[in-house]
């Protein structure tokens, strides 16, 4: 493959990863409005814990020839996949009790911080698959600065 | 000070989360691990709603029930599985600032759809945002 073509693979890789960053960002956001009314109806551990049993059910029907493809994945794919959602459930509950014990305007600010101590760990544990250059941390630094200021902007 | 305890808790078991999800991502497709990732976090999610909130849970309504799945499929299977993949495509540094400026979305949807107004501070977090998300872009890669 000539280096020309390599590029322009490495370019649309990260095109289209980007575009998927930008698509997730809209779909959570989205679900930041729906979860706003699910908590005047039902205690939001409830509501996320349903939701999770709703999008796990129609995840499972789509991604089934995926999950029958990878059976045969090494036994540590899945020890770090268990350990990744217990991460992100254990984020959830923990945020929630958060809410339970201090005021939005000091848990939301911290809770932003999520994509620096994501890049902070990444540097420690997985630094050679994660390289970091100086203009995407200040960019990052940007994002939760920004995060935060619309957060205290709509709960003060 | 307990509760920023637990926000402080919460942030570092997103990071740590998605670093084990990157590892995974070397092996697996991003749908198998939104699938396997969404069954470990309800092992854990689950009896903690039944013992806390047992009540609320058998006096769902139809109504919040089809409130919940909307959710559902907006958080945890559109936003994961897009998540993931992006991840697997660019790493985690790129792609969990962007995926972090949902409150940006989240606040123009409400503009748009509940008519909330415009404030200072939000226009400027959103330009903020928006200028660090065109720094990581457009890094030449």
């Amino acid at each position: 493959m000539s280096q020309e073509t390599k590029q322009a693979g490495m370019t649309r890789t990260a095109v289209v990863g980007y575009l998927l960053a930008a698509a997730a960002s809209i779909a959570y956001g989205a679900s930041l409005v729906l979860a706003k009314q699910v908590v005047q109806e039902t205690p939001a551990l409830v509501g996320s814990t349903i939701g999770m049993i709703f999008g796990l059910l129609v995840l499972t029907v789509i991604s089934a020839r995926d999950i029958r493809n990878e059976r045969h994945v090494p036994a540590r794919a899945y020890m770090w996949t268990a350990l990744g959602g217990l991460g992100a459930a254990s984020g959830i509950s923990f945020m929630f009790l958060g809410m339970a014990n201090a005021p939005v305007v000091v848990v939301a600010p911290i809770v932003a911080m999520n994509p620096l101590t994501a890049i902070f760990f990444a540097q420690i544990f997985i630094r050679g698959l994660e390289p970091l250059t100086p203009r995407v941390l200040v960019g990052a630094l940007m994002v939760v600065a920004g995060v935060i200021i619309i957060g205290l902007g709509q709960n003060t | 000070m307990t509760g920023m305890l637990f926000a402080l808790c919460a942030t570092t078991a997103w990071g740590m989360g998605n670093v084990w999800i990157r590892l995974a991502l070397r092996d697996m497709r991003a749908t198998t691990v939104s699938v396997y990732s969404l069954c470990t976090g309800l092992l854990l999610l689950i009896p903690l709603a039944l013992l806390l909130y047992w009540d609320e849970v058998v006096s769902l309504t139809v109504g919040a029930l089809t409130t919940i799945f909307f959710y559902g499929m907006s958080n945890f299977l559109m936003g994961r599985f897009l998540n993931y993949s992006s991840i697997s495509r660019i790493g985690l540094s790129r792609s969990v600032p962007i995926t972090s400026a949902s409150p940006v979305v989240a606040f123009a949807l409400a503009v748009v759809f509940l008519g909330e107004s415009l404030s200072l501070p939000i226009v400027l977090g959103t330009a903020t945002v928006m200028a660090g998300i065109l720094l990581i872009v457009t890094e030449r890669r």
